[in-house]
């Protein structure tokens, strides 16, 4: 059911591969990156000279059972093969047991980039049976390059060697150095366990070289060693704390639900308590998908770019069901006067979260599936649940909606950016995934498109790292096979990783790149717009001595990638053009030629309040 | 009660099961008390780290210390004295209003306070403050291995939080560490740094000592300047009075060793300043709860001013 997925670059560009890892959606993913990580120096135990750098993995999360923990798959050690030809109890290479351990947790698809320093680990990866490697086009730097730092250097700041394992300490959730073959089942098991348990978050384990190439017989059933974490695991809810949430429900009378990121496997849950319940749901950019935006009881997003209507909503409500989430800025504008007039419900598997930004009335520290299914199940056909009526609440919220749609102007033949998406999502029936950069298309991408189910929408939110449309969608691609996957990017993002285009093309992945090309980089130029006074500051990303001509031509370069692709300039045309793009198998370029003067409406400045909310105007007015 | 007399340990708590027993030496001695009371069984152990200062050297090559006249009170030598300058800044910004031009909002610029580094009173504050902005003692039992340091006090810079005291050391489970910390913050947002120092796998366990009753110590090593002349009169105030032990003598200088809390240290720092401090090293508080569940907060008189 889950499909995880391995990714592996000869450098450590985190963010784009934890992109791609993050768009295998369903899957967890793993990252790795040859560099030259020097390793501490293990006493005595190998006589051999280590002069390698190290290799890399960053695991991003999603569930994974990782075999050693089943004991069925793991009682049979494999028997000696033509590929791998080695008994049980004959040792072998610590690459090869890295790959048997995680072809163990279920890994199928693998992203990697071979260096000097993964040599071993891809080498060993041809000698797998089950894992498919796909190769992405991103070196950055010379200084991960293949040549190796001699194991006595290390610690003398060296050539090339770079401490990895304290460079990321900060961005991941947790790191292992392997210092020793042994360990490798162990820590492997444990690293995916902690990626996909509790809080998920990327773990990146570094294994030297001279560990990958050290001969071992590896031990599969060494239990993990997590005592602190695993005591710390939250607990299912109990009973009295969702009765708790439910009196509060009964009691009043505008009710909303605050749905984020931490609903992604809770879905189904979440559309069975609306159900029940009545409520209507507002989501954050990163739980776009996980209620579907077309129900009538879907106020779709909330916060700085979300609709007039959701705002309100929470600005009127008086219960906040705050679930999964984070309150963070973006969606909360001035704290003080987020949701002032209601009483707060916070469930979240994070217990650092609950009372952080925002004090709750009543807070759970529990996984929010657990928590939903309690609360359903208390619901389900009892007298409470029968004697919720929020219609007059309804009825104030669909009032807001006929008065605030969103909306947009057009311009004579000018195609304006969001029905571009309107059209895209007309087309594919709200079905197929986006992946988006970041800027003005991807909040129009949020705006425009229905998102219907969990994992539907891969977006960097709250890194907000350009460049991660195109990877995301091939990994995307790679994880849901037969699926349509749409990369909405703009110009300057989809600029930045412009070289999957060889991927998705070699791969054949059914990746259609969208891009809402305005020759500049739009979200920056709507702030000057508005705060500036329209002062262009480096925001120009065309050719400055040719205005007129579009720069550069994507359409060209994507040819020279063998990607069909086609320039579209005309509102009359695009729904043709779309649907030629949904038509093509395999991957396909769609340069759409949209005005810079559009903004992101509605707005509310940041640290501003609901009635601080911008609705007018754009760049051809001020 | 025969092995605390033995390596000259004092005992600083006392309750029904439990004895907790303060002990200063070099690496062996520890070691050896370990050793020994592992027999009884040891409950917890909060260690500080190493500090070490130089012998002086005795002689004419001997470094010359250019202090007080007090130090040197044979001498006619006008020294400039001493003066401790004591500097509490405080700015004032104006509130500015939700910016509009703005990615990220931008704060008004509240007023804080600095305290000079090098004053003995690394500004521990008590809870004379009405919003209960005191200085938190925390106890930290992490796993022992490489980097996990990096990673708590990570934690604490990233989420803004200063440490004004650090103390690391292995712990009585060998394998773990305790690291003892002195943060200053509000009940509140001192909540909000243990829930983040939880979400780290290597740590094991966070507490915050500052309300329970707890035994609290710091270690001192200071050198003075002092020839033979001044010599008898600092020793007075040290041994006699702080029940300091001298660790190191030559021809112009003294080097006391002193374990207390942290006002028995400023104090004796400021009675010996007029003689001249040459060099100080100090370690971290350490602390452990209190079994006895006494409160020495309130045993003691009036805490210096700061």
């Amino acid at each position: 059911q889950f499909q995880p997925s391995l990714c592996l670059t000869e450098i450590s560009p985190l963010a784009q591969t934890l992109a791609a890892a993050m768009a295998a959606a369903t899957s967890p993913a793993v990252a790795f990156s040859g560099a030259t990580a020097a390793a501490m120096p293990k006493p005595a135990r190998h006589p051999l000279p280590r002069h390698q750098p190290v290799s890399r993995r960053a695991l991003p999360a999603r569930v994974v059972r990782c075999c050693a923990a089943s004991p069925a798959a793991t009682s049979a050690a494999p028997p000696a093969t033509a590929l791998r030809p080695w008994g049980p109890s004959e040792p072998r290479k610590g690459a090869d047991i890295l790959v048997e351990a995680l072809e163990r947790c279920g890994i199928v698809d693998v992203f990697a980039y071979p260096g000097g320093a993964s040599m071993e680990i891809h080498q060993a990866l041809t000698r797998s049976p089950v894992i498919t490697n796909h190769l992405f086009r991103h070196e950055q730097g010379e200084a991960f390059a293949a040549s190796g730092v001699p194991r006595r250097m290390i610690g003398t700041d060296a050539f090339q060697e770079t401490p990895i394992v304290e460079v990321t300490r900060s961005i991941t959730k947790h790191n292992y150095l392997v210092l020793d073959v042994e360990d490798i089942p162990r820590v492997i098991q444990e690293a995916f366990f902690l990626a996909s348990s509790g809080r998920p978050g990327p773990v990146l384990v570094d294994i030297p070289k001279d560990i990958q190439q050290q001969m071992a017989v590896p031990v599969w059933d060494t239990p993990m060693s997590l005592p602190g974490y695993i005591a710390r695991l939250p607990k299912p809810p109990s009973t009295e704390s969702l009765e708790q949430v439910l009196r509060l429900v009964g009691e009043s009378r505008r009710p909303i639900l605050y749905v984020g990121g931490g609903c992604a496997a809770s879905g189904e849950e979440l559309r069975r308590f609306v159900e029940l319940t009545g409520i209507p749901v507002t989501t954050t950019l990163m739980g776009l998908g996980n209620f579907p935006s077309d129900d009538p009881l879907s106020l779709r997003m909330l916060g700085m770019h979300g609709t007039v209507y959701a705002n309100y909503a929470v600005d009127k409500a008086d219960l906040l069901l705050a679930f999964g989430v984070r309150f963070d800025d973006r969606v909360t504008g001035k704290i003080e006067a987020f949701a002032s007039r209601s009483k707060i419900v916070h469930i979240d598997i994070d217990p650092a979260e609950i009372g952080k930004n925002k004090q709750p009335h009543v807070s759970i520290c529990a996984d929010v599936k657990l928590a939903l299914q309690g609360l359903n199940d208390l619901l389900n056909g009892s007298k409470a649940q029968q004697g919720l009526d929020f219609g007059p609440w309804h009825k104030e919220l669909d009032q807001q909606k006929r008065e605030f749609p969103l909306g947009f102007k057009t311009f004579g033949e000018a195609i304006p950016p969001q029905y571009a998406i309107q059209v895209l999502d007309e087309l594919t029936k709200g079905e197929a995934i986006i992946a988006t950069g970041v800027g003005q298309h991807q909040m129009w991408a949020a705006q425009y498109y229905t998102y219907k189910r969990p994992r539907q929408w891969l977006s960097s939110s709250g890194l907000g790292a350009m460049g991660f449309g195109l990877p995301a969608a091939a990994g995307a691609a790679v994880a849901n096979p037969g699926v349509t996957v749409v990369d909405i990017d703009g110009d300057g993002s989809f600029l930045m990783n412009i070289q999957e285009l060889a991927l998705i093309r070699i791969e054949n992945l059914p990746v259609k790149v969208m891009i809402l090309n305005n020759q500049h980089l739009g979200m920056v130029v709507q702030w000057e717009d508005r705060f500036y006074k329209a002062n262009r500051a480096h925001t120009y990303l065309g050719n400055p001595e040719n205005e007129s001509e579009i720069y550069p031509d994507f359409v060209t370069i994507a040819k020279g990638f063998n990607v069909p692709a086609v320039r579209v300039t005309k509102k009359s045309e695009v729904t043709a053009a779309i649907k030629k793009m949904l038509e093509t198998p395999g991957p396909y370029l769609l340069d759409i030629i949209v005005p810079h003067q559009e903004h992101v409406l509605p707005m509310i400045p940041s640290g501003g309040a609901f009635k601080d909310m911008i609705m007018e105007g754009d760049g051809r007015t001020s | 009660m025969g092995l605390v007399d033995i390596f000259r340990a004092k005992v600083v708590d006392l309750s029904d099961h439990t004895l907790t027993v303060e002990v200063t030496g070099d690496p062996g001695k520890i070691a050896a008390v370990q050793r020994n009371l592992n027999k009884f069984g040891i409950k917890e152990v909060a260690r500080t780290g190493k500090i070490a200062l130089r012998r002086e050297k005795m002689g004419q090559t001997a470094p010359f210390w250019r202090f007080s006249v007090a130090s040197y009170p044979d001498l006619e030598v006008k020294m400039p004295s001493k003066s401790t300058l004591s500097t509490a800044k405080t700015t004032s910004g104006d509130s500015e209003e939700s910016s509009q031009g703005d990615v990220y909002p931008v704060e008004s610029y509240e007023s804080f306070s600095m305290n000079q580094i090098l004053d003995a009173h690394w500004g521990a504050m008590t809870d004379s403050d009405p919003t209960g902005f005191c200085s938190h003692t925390l106890s930290i039992l992490v796993n022992d291995s490489p980097g996990v340091l990096n990673v708590v006090t990570g934690v604490f810079a990233r989420r803004g939080y200063n440490i004004q005291s650090l103390a690391v050391g292995p712990a009585e489970k060998t394998g773990t560490s305790r690291i003892t910390t002195v943060v200053p913050g509000n009940d509140e947002s001192i909540a909000k740094l243990v829930q983040q120092l939880y979400k780290l796998i290597d740590v094991y366990e966070v507490q915050d000592l500052t309300h329970l009753p707890f035994a609290a110590r710091e270690l001192m090593i200071i050198k003075v300047a002092g020839n033979t002349s001044a010599r008898r009169e600092i020793l007075d105030i040290a041994e006699d009075v702080f029940r300091a032990k001298t660790v190191d003598v030559s021809g112009h200088t003294i080097t006391l060793q002193l374990t207390g809390d942290l006002d028995k240290m400023v104090a004796l720092q400021r009675l010996l300043e007029p003689y001249g401090i040459c060099e100080i090293a100090r370690t971290g508080r350490v602390a452990l709860c209190r079994e006895s569940g006494v409160d020495s907060k309130y045993l003691r008189g009036y805490s210096l001013p700061g």
